[in-house]
Formats: structure tokens, sequence, C-alpha cells
């Protein structure tokens, strides 16, 4: 299985790569996993991701780093994770919707 | 033929909404599996979800959208899957092989799902063969690079041949054969990747090797 850190790079690589799956978007996302969390900033159709908590973030996910690495590799639905409480969203769940169409 | 669907409903905005639409869909897998398209009802998707008729509404506009929902659902999973099982594989042989095992793995978690939508699915709406049509091409352009690799001249009638004997695989292994014969995915994927690769003439051995990634 990939690390987290791969997976945040392939959020921002795919974004670089098709800028208009964002357009209009502007958020920041927090992932707290097991053990570390990570930072995804979307603006202006650009994304960074960084290893560390965000100051303000608009939406934040929580789940182990497994469940979070089987929901990004497919193998686990995000919608059973979130019923199943694997995986629990704070914030802007608009946004959270939208995150979900990136990981595609 | 061709089904009109009623206007898509907004993504759910709360958490709340969200767990609804997921029990309707989780629901309504389940009513599909056992009951087929055109079998499956709203009333027994919401029956067994535990919800009213008037929730469905709220979140699909009908079974034709609750359907499509979970077309899309599943596909994305199943794309997601072989793009991280490929991803970082050099070998063209052994990518081949990861991104077969899989979607045999998939198929065998969501065998009754597969079922429906290889027996059903085209024949339902124009829409979902166009669904599927799509699922396709995304992935025979991701087994792309790796034909080329494999130095196949003709990567997109590769693509879909090799998707079309991975269905047909799948789908004899789980409902055709006896329990005790069917093979594990990793198997079934050795073995289908030396039939690609090699032809008829491949000797896959049981427990054995082949040139596909062994």
């Amino acid at each position: 299985m990939p690390q987290a850190s791969e997976v945040f790079q392939e959020i921002e690589n795919r974004i670089k790569q098709k800028p208009e799956k964002v357009a209009g978007l502007s958020a920041t996302y927090q992932f707290d996993l097991t053990g570390e969390s990570w930072t995804l900033r979307i603006h202006d159709g650009a994304a960074s991701a960084s290893p560390g908590p965000a100051e303000a973030p608009n939406t934040t996910f929580v789940a182990s780093t497994d469940d979070w690495m089987s929901i990004a590799t497919g193998k686990l639905n995000p919608v059973t994770a979130f019923m199943q409480q694997k995986l629990k969203v704070k914030g802007d769940m608009g946004l959270a919707m939208r995150l979900q169409g990136l990981l595609q | 033929m061709s089904v009109i669907s009623r206007a898509e409903a907004p993504p759910p905005a709360t958490a709340r909404q969200l767990v609804r639409r997921g029990e309707l869909l989780d629901a309504g897998r389940r009513i599909f599996e056992r009951d087929g398209y055109h079998g499956a009802t709203v009333s027994a998707i919401v029956a067994l979800a535990g919800l009213s008729q008037g929730a469905f509404y709220l979140y699909f506009g009908d079974k034709k959208a609750i359907f499509s929902a979970l077309q899309e659902e599943m596909a994305t999973l199943l794309r997601r899957r072989i793009y991280w099982a490929t991803r970082d594989e050099p070998d063209p042989g052994r990518r081949l092989r990861a991104g077969l095992r899989s979607f045999f793995e998939f198929y065998e978690e969501y065998r009754d799902y597969n079922r429906r939508l290889s027996i059903e699915g085209l024949g339902i709406d124009e829409s979902f063969e166009a669904r599927q049509r799509e699922l396709h091409e995304t992935l025979a352009a991701a087994f792309g690079p790796t034909f080329q690799q494999l130095g196949i001249a003709t990567p997109a009638l590769a693509a879909f041949g090799l998707i079309g004997m991975a269905s047909q695989l799948a789908y004899w292994q789980h409902f055709h054969l006896p329990a005790k014969e069917r093979r594990t995915p990793d198997r079934l994927a050795q073995a289908c990747a030396g039939l690609f690769l090699e032809g008829a003439q491949s000797h896959f051995a049981e427990g054995g090797s082949n040139a596909a990634g062994q």
C-alpha cells in the first residue's frame, strides 16, 4: 500500500493537470490520521499539500491511516467508512463532498 | 429503450444527509443484486433501508437515478483500485497482472452486483451503456503505456480484448464453476495474463509460474 504522502502528492498532481476540477473552490482541508496530520490547501485552481495541521481548516477528516489509505486506493467506500464511523468529518460537509471528486 | 430520469437531487450538505444517502445506496445495491434492475422497486429499497418513500426522493429522482449513482460509485472504486495497484510497478508484465488481480478482487467482493451489471446493465438504457463504455475507455487508456512497453501494436484493440476476457473469466469463475474449483484473484490474474501475453498455448500451471509476472 502506498504512503499517505504519495496520496496527497497525487491529489496535488491531478489538480495541476486538471485545474478545472477545482474551479471556484477555495478550501483548506485537514486530515488527522494515526500519529500524523496533513493539510491540503486549494485556491485559485492550485493545490498544495503539506504535512502538519492547518491553522483554520474548513473541513477536517479524522481516520486511521490504514482506513484513509483504503479509501484513497478504492479498497473502502468513503460513504461506507463514514457510516461505520471509520471516517469522521468536521466542518463544511459540502467541501468534503467536493474532495470526493478529486480522489477519482 | 430510453428511460427518462427525474431531475438529479442536490448532493448531501450535512452528515445526516450523507448517511441517509449512503443507507439508500447500500440498500439499493442489495435489492438490485437480489431482484435485478427490472425487478427492483423503490418500495423494496426504502423498506430495506428502513426509510420512507419521501426520504428516497430527497436523494434520488427515481430507480434509474439510484442505479446510476451506484454504477458511478462502483466504477470509481474499481478505477482507484487498479490505478494504485499498478502505479509503481515498473515491469509491464507484473503491472498487467497487478491490474488484473485488482479487477478480480473487485469482482469477487461485489460478485452479485457485477453479475447483474454484466447481464442486465447494457440492456437497461443508453446512459448505463455509456457509463460502462466510459469506464472501459478509461481502463483501456490506462493500460496503453503497459501495452506499448510490451510491444503491442494495437493497444486499443488489445485493451478491449483484455477487458472482455477478464470480465467473462470472472463471470464464469464465480457463477459456473463449483466453489472448490475457483481460483483466487491472484491465480486468475496469472492465468488471464498468461493467456493474453502468450496465447492459448501458455502453460499456466496451478501453483507454478509463467511469464506474466513471476
